[in-house]
């Protein structure tokens, strides 16, 4: 499967229901000319097969998967060239490249997007040690949620929106 | 290394002096911070929690975001998929599991045949299902299809 393209770009609808019917019909064994009765249905075939299906992949959810291992990079990731030129681009503040709206490219508004998703983020968390690559305000390093969303009107009062963790403990006294 | 964050503390620097209800919000920030024990020489790290060794994997990923998708009956996997059987044998006996194979009582029941057909081919006088009367004990079907 194209799984190179797949972990590059986002397909199409269309481009992932047309290889899904592709696969599904060499699986039933019929053509156009000649339709044969299905006797499992798509959702069940593509079941893993510890519950029941044989594993075939779903593409979107795959496509999807692969993708989000570019969110993962962007946060793991920030000292190579791709994530130097990103930020040339589209700007950076707290550690967060910035999504740019309409003119960014296909490929980052896609990115930008899934990075997003609640679910990805609930499944990242920060684990703080000496606390000078996190962000105090921005990054989820305590109780699950930033310091710039629960105490929004600390943060547009903070002078230093972007201090690391490190730095303002050195100034608390340590 | 402890923090010492007070409300008054220099750590934080206002734009503006701060009303009471916003130094109490710095109360609350300060009892969030009590128990942060920095460490030296340690970096920063994300982590995933999806997987045991911490760090993404697009498998994590694939079956968290298909583990919706309606979970059916348990199979053994172990005693399906066998490595040494063909793949269209172990398809043959995944569908006879789930009884998706073109029996005559599923024929009947998918309007193909009409419903005085339904005995078994073999001609043992039962009707013809996915049962284990007609799958392990008949021997004209297990010579068959076996």
């Amino acid at each position: 499967m194209s799984v190179y393209a797949l972990s590059f770009f986002k397909a199409p609808s269309g481009i992932v229901s047309s290889i899904e019917s592709i696969l599904n019909c060499f699986f039933l064994g019929g053509n156009d000319n000649h339709k044969k009765i299905t006797w499992v249905d798509w959702n069940t075939v593509c079941l893993k097969k510890e519950v029941g299906g044989l594993g075939v992949r779903r593409i979107r959810e795959f496509n999807n998967a692969l993708l989000d291992k570019w969110c993962w990079r962007l946060l793991t990731d920030k000292n190579s060239l791709w994530y130097m030129v990103l930020t040339a681009r589209y700007g950076e503040e707290g550690g967060w490249v910035l999504d740019d709206g309409r003119a960014a490219s296909a490929w980052w508004r896609v990115i930008a997007a899934l990075r997003r998703e609640s679910w990805f983020s609930n499944h990242v968390c920060r684990v703080v040690g000496d606390g000078k690559q996190t962000y105090f305000w921005s990054d989820v390093w305590v109780g699950g949620v930033s310091f710039k969303d629960r105490f929004t009107r600390l943060f547009e009062l903070a002078v230093d929106k972007w201090v690391s963790v490190f730095d303002l403990c050195q100034l608390g006294g340590g | 290394m402890s923090i010492g964050w007070g409300v008054n503390g220099e750590a934080w620097k206002w734009r503006r002096r701060l009303f009471a209800w916003e130094e109490e919000k710095v109360g609350e920030l300060c009892l969030l911070l009590q128990f942060v024990n920095l460490q030296v020489n340690k970096e920063d790290t994300w982590i995933w929690n999806l997987e045991k060794l911490n760090t993404f994997s697009v498998r994590s990923a694939y079956n968290f975001q298909t583990s919706q998708h309606s979970v059916d009956t348990p199979v053994d996997v172990k005693k399906l998929w066998l490595k040494d059987v063909p793949l269209k044998v172990v398809v043959f006996a995944w569908r006879l599991f789930r009884n998706r194979l073109p029996t005559k009582d599923n024929l009947v029941r998918r309007g193909v045949l009409y419903n005085g057909s339904c005995l078994c081919v073999t001609g043992c006088g039962d009707l013809e299902t996915v049962n284990y009367h007609g799958w392990w004990l008949n021997p004209l079907a297990s010579l068959a299809y076996g």
